[in-house]
């Protein structure tokens, strides 16, 4: 028997679903479907956190009783006012990405035989645009072991734009829901997934048609990092790409400039740069190591920001980098760390740092270095992977050589042993690359200068080209 | 409760219309006007509320009306990620727009909207993301939202502050005029002349209806004539207008099976005729 008084129903109908129709202005079409069966396993695309009290929106008071959504626990409980919320309002059935376990299907089949409905979002997570990801093949499970059970797709067009992941502001737009008609399906489990894909993303084609373009935006800047270990002579190889290569290129190092063919052009102070510099020149002159490792990384950071200042503002052909923040923050998290990271912890890493991955999802790695959740926490998750990378390869030996010829002050790490360990850091990055859409290339840094880069010139040319051909 | 004529008439206007909106739900219409009669309605409440409590009641129905709108239009323009901080910056030009008319100073608010969509918004479009390709676009698309639906309807304000009728019979003239187009021609498609043809049909009934009431909105006679001849050919040229923006956004064509753009549609024509007639009024007064 269900409870249609319950103050739970009530707060569905008297405060969520006002404030939901003033705030987002829902407009359903194809309710009616809805009335037509009394059990359903609805499925639909998500994007966004309001989707579920928009297809609550959509339910009858009875429905809204016997209707549990699978949501993902190991989101929720991190926030534990907003999860003990969410369970009291949405008494969802929950899911632990990280985990894998029977429990959570064997609860949905007793939800099921129960004569309860349930709301499933088959992508597994929210996308990050309104473009429908691969769905999860539990979902065929489920609709295969329980066929008689109507399954109603609902396509939810607005909500990635009222409230789109990593943002935190809601904004009041119209959000457009279509239930489609209740079908039923046999087959096996892929199948139906798959069935269920394609008539979500034919849905979504058809929305899509009706709304607004705007011009595609500009090509982002190919971006060429040169990587090694201190001495290898990557700044002077960057810096030397950047004028000898016939485009309009930029160089970041330890100084910030502009070439267009070849012709250094004037450009506008930016604070970034000034300020990524003074904290460098406190990293270079630091005395130990454990007081190097802070300014670094704050330089590393700032570096990255100044990579997107400079794509916002100068919109060059080709960035030159001395280093790649990314690819240097894991090489050194590699060196710091006393039990050594393998190829597949560095890919997850590196996509950590990129924000494709979520810290819960990688929490062996975070344990280890707590310092990559206080970046994630600082939303600093957003590191960019270059195009293209340059390893030049060089014994230490030779760069401590060249370090000591310089007369310059020697850096706590500039010693045979650390940059011996930096280089099987930064081998051990190219490795991990192999699996990123990243082109990692190693040349010998032993040679002149002038002939690695002609040769480099040579090699990114013919990339260019390729990349070019394809695009 | 005033039982003067002319407040009585705004109470039986407004329960016609209430009866009319309420039968559009019984009879079936077409969708343009069932969506019409809803947005009159809202209109007609604004005016009601107005009369029986007070302008500071009515301008909280005005803001609705605003929100409804310009909700609805930032709904369908495609936005950047970064556009999301100007979009919100757009929204709070409502209570700007209301605290303004709260305040009767109507310099204030022909002063403060052109400067906040030509300047606030802007640098918000400006800080908001990090790309700054599409900023004109953004800038343009946003303006264009405040500009119809909050200094549009802000104007309407001020017309109903100066007399209820003022604003009364800007909305039925636009009204009467979109409803004599809607009945003379079939398309859709606003050919200009032909449009305005039809629109021009309408003129006389305008004209009627300005005089019919010039005692209530203390307008002279040749001003009542002007007002009545001018709306429905500015109601043709809004039309136009509208064609090409709602062609743009998507919903020139399917806006009835789509469930899109209706109040866009419906309040078109009176946010574009306002400001014109605001501005003659001033002129010729």
């Amino acid at each position: 028997m269900v409870t249609l008084f319950s103050i739970r129903i009530m707060l569905h109908l008297l405060i969520i679903r006002p404030l939901v129709s003033i705030f987002f202005g829902v407009n359903a079409i194809g309710v009616d479907h809805l009335s037509r069966v009394d059990q359903f396993i609805m499925i639909s695309n998500h994007n966004s956190h309001i989707d579920t009290l928009l297809l609550f929106h959509i339910l009858s008071p009875v429905k809204i009783a016997k209707t549990r959504v699978v949501a993902a626990a190991d989101y929720f409980v991190k926030h534990p006012w907003l999860y003990r919320l969410v369970t009291y309002l949405f008494d969802p059935i929950w899911i632990d990405r990280n985990r894998k376990s029977c429990s959570v299907f064997t609860e949905m089949v007793a939800h099921l035989k129960n004569n309860g409905s349930i709301i499933m979002y088959p992508e597994g997570t929210r996308g990050t645009s309104a473009e429908i990801q691969k769905f999860k093949e539990g979902i065929g499970l489920l609709i295969h072991k329980y066929s008689r059970i109507p399954v109603v797709p609902v396509y939810l067009e607005g909500p990635e734009r009222s409230l789109p992941k990593n943002c935190c502001i809601p904004l009041p737009l119209v959000n457009f829901i279509t239930v489609s008609p209740p079908q039923k399906f046999s087959g096996d489990k892929t199948e139906i997934a798959h069935h269920l894909f394609y008539y979500l993303q034919k849905r979504a084609k058809e929305e899509r048609q009706f709304r607004q373009r705007r011009k595609n935006n500009g090509e982002t800047p190919w971006c060429v990092a040169v990587i090694g270990i201190d001495g290898s002579g990557k700044s002077t190889l960057a810096k030397n790409l950047a004028i000898r290569f016939p485009d309009n290129c930029c160089f970041i190092g330890d100084s910030l400039e502009f070439y267009d063919k070849g012709v250094q052009q004037v450009s506008q102070p930016y604070i970034t740069n000034e300020l990524r510099r003074w904290i460098g020149r406190k990293a270079k002159t630091a005395e130990k190591l454990s007081s190097y490792k802070f300014p670094k990384i704050t330089e590393l950071f700032l570096r990255d920001h100044l990579l997107r200042e400079v794509d916002r503002w100068y919109r060059p052909n080709i960035i030159f980098q001395d280093g790649s923040p990314l690819l240097n923050l894991v090489a050194w998290a590699n060196l710091y760390s006393q039990t050594k990271l393998d190829t597949d912890q560095m890919t997850n890493a590196i996509e950590l740092l990129q924000g494709c991955k979520s810290p819960s999802a990688l929490d062996h790695i975070v344990k280890r270095f707590p310092e990559l959740r206080v970046i994630c926490s600082l939303n600093l998750n957003q590191l960019r992977l270059p195009d293209e990378v340059i390893f030049l390869d060089v014994p230490p030996e030779v760069c401590v050589f060249r370090i000591s010829s310089r007369g310059a002050h020697i850096q706590p790490h500039e010693n045979i042993t650390h940059l011996t360990q930096l280089r099987g850091a930064y081998q051990l990055v190219c490795e991990s690359l192999q699996s990123t859409p990243c082109n990692v290339t190693i040349f010998d840094g032993d040679n002149n200068s002038h002939k690695t880069a002609e040769q480099t010139i040579k090699y990114l040319q013919s990339r260019l080209e390729r990349t070019h051909a394809q695009n | 409760m005033d039982w003067q004529l002319n407040t009585v008439s705004i109470y039986l206007l407004f329960l016609a219309q209430t009866l009319f909106a309420v039968s559009t739900l019984i009879v079936e219409y077409p969708a343009r006007v069932k969506a019409y009669s809803k947005h009159l309605w809202l209109y007609l409440l604004f005016f009601t509320i107005g009369e029986l409590f007070s302008f500071r009641w009515a301008s909280v129905v005005l803001s609705l009306i605003c929100f409804i709108a310009l909700r609805e239009y930032f709904s369908l323009i495609a936005i950047r990620t970064g556009d999301r901080l100007a979009i919100l910056g757009g929204f709070l030009s409502i209570p700007l727009m209301m605290a303004t008319l709260l305040m009767h100073n109507h310099h204030i608010f022909i002063a403060a909207i052109p400067l906040y969509v030509f300047f606030f918004i802007p640098f918000l479009v400006a800080i908001g993301g990090d790309e700054s390709v599409g900023t004109v676009f953004s800038i343009g698309v946003i303006g264009v939202g405040i500009f119809l639906f909050v200094f549009g309807n802000g104007l309407l304000g001020f017309l109903t502050l100066c007399t209820p009728w003022l604003g009364i019979i800007v909305v039925i003239n636009v009204s009467l005029s979109d409803a004599i187009a809607f009945c003379l021609y079939s398309t859709r498609k606003p050919l200009f002349q032909g449009n305005l043809l039809q629109y021009l049909a309408a003129i006389p009934v305008t004209v009627a209806s300005s005089i019919l009431v010039s005692e209530w909105t203390f307008l002279a006679l040749h001003v009542s004539i002007i007002i009545g001849t001018i709306i429905p050919l500015l109601v043709a040229a809004s039309r136009l207008i509208m064609f090409h923006i709602e062609s743009d956004l998507g919903i020139a064509q399917n806006y009835n099976s789509l469930r899109r753009g209706r109040l866009i549609n419906s309040s078109s024509s009176l946010v574009l005729v306002t400001p014109i007639v605001f501005f003659a009024l001033n002129y010729l007064t």
